[in-house]
């Protein structure tokens, strides 16, 4: 597993070993021609990653263990393990601080068999993870909410002024 | 007009929630010059509610088509220099136009002028604290400012407020409020939770749009 080769390099950080899954039903996502629009919300935030950050964003959205997700990106872009490692780690680290994720216990993640990750589409070659906060649209997003559309008839909607 | 207010009010199936919202602008310390309802597509009364206060309320009839596009059609059909939106499923507090105009005419630079809106949950719950937001019921806005950035996108099931506002701020427009509760709006609280996740989905592509938007000009 990847997670030995970064133990023996003497990598040891909040991500060995974790586990990671959205922080629903604050956070919603979307991976769109590679790249994930991410909404928080309750606090009114809405993000989009930038370079590998939507793989690593898929990974988590799959439920995939954390080292899972790092064999995956180097795999995908002929990293090091190191190098996926570093990626992967400090980017779920900010994911966390965002409030985008949130540890899950491992043996509820995505079974090794299954781990294999669908990259998203689209995306080119190899560059950092990133990702951009917006916070311009706070007022709605803070007003909007807990309720949400009726199906039968749209001004009872959210969609109208929920516009 | 020039400085008299169009207020639209897009409207679909809420035959129930319509006698009263347009009751809320009829009874404005200072009310619109023209009332114009967009009914797209009502299967309900929602016509024969607005038909019975005659000539005050203008009713145009279309296929369904969205809020996007009533609001729109609301705005090609307008004949005043400012243009405001009343859900016909919300209500106006009674001087919510006249704050709003007053704060427009006080900051002639300004784009639009908005005050808070207090939500409320027909079952009687509690809506929350009354808060600002650059929703379109509590927003009163230049005419000329849709010449300028062009109307909603119809094309965007829900968020297309949040795009049509990036495009405002991308064009240097600003927005001006007014302190009190102009705004009272609805919240049909056996339905939420109900369909959340096409909500957010509609969230979701409008944020996007905004955000591609964003790039090509920053490029």
């Amino acid at each position: 597993m990847a997670g030995d080769s970064w133990a023996k390099n003497g990598i040891n950080d909040v991500m060995t070993g974790d586990c990671w899954e959205i922080n629903t039903p604050a956070v919603s996502g979307e991976i769109i021609d590679g790249e994930a629009i991410i909404l928080h919300l309750p606090h009114g935030h809405y993000f989009s990653t930038e370079g590998s950050g939507a793989l690593i964003w898929a990974g988590v959205e799959q439920r995939l263990p954390a080292a899972a997700i790092v064999r995956a990106l180097a795999t995908h872009y002929r990293l090091d393990d190191e190098a996926a490692h570093t990626a992967v780690s400090g980017f779920l680290a900010t994911l966390a601080e965002l409030d985008l994720v949130r540890p899950m216990p491992l043996h509820e993640a995505a079974g090794v068999a299954e781990a294999e990750l669908t990259p998203p589409p689209a995306d080119g070659g190899y560059s950092a993870p990133h990702i951009a906060v917006y916070t311009d649209m706070e007022d709605i997003l803070l007003l909007d909410p807990v309720h949400d559309v009726d199906a039968a008839g749209w001004p009872a909607a959210a969609e109208s002024g929920r516009a | 007009v020039p400085n008299g207010v169009s207020l639209i009010i897009p409207c679909r199936d809420a035959a129930g929630f319509l006698e009263a919202a347009i009751g809320s602008a009829l009874a404005q310390t200072k009310p619109a010059d023209e009332i114009i309802l967009i009914d797209d597509g009502s299967s309900d009364d929602s016509l024969a509610v607005a038909g019975r206060f005659g000539a005050k309320v203008r009713c145009v009839r279309q296929e369904p088509s969205g809020t996007a596009a009533s609001r729109n059609r609301g705005i090609a059909l307008s004949r005043c220099a400012l243009v405001a939106f009343l859900d016909a499923d919300d209500l106006w507090t009674p001087n919510s136009l006249e704050l709003r105009i007053d704060a427009l005419a006080a900051h002639p630079a300004a784009s639009f002028a908005y005050g808070a809106t207090e939500q409320f949950e027909d079952d009687g719950g509690e809506g929350g604290a009354p808060a600002h937001a650059r929703v379109p019921g509590a927003t009163l806005f230049r005419r000329e400012v849709f010449d300028r950035v062009g109307g909603f996108d119809p094309s965007i099931r829900s968020g297309y407020m949040m795009e049509w506002l990036g495009r405002a701020d991308a064009a240097g427009l600003i927005g001006v409020t007014t302190d009190a509760v102009v705004l009272r709006r609805r919240i049909h609280a056996a339905n939420s939770a109900r369909d959340g996740a096409a909500l957010r989905a509609g969230y979701l592509q409008a944020l996007r749009v905004s955000i591609q938007r964003r790039r090509a000009d920053a490029a």
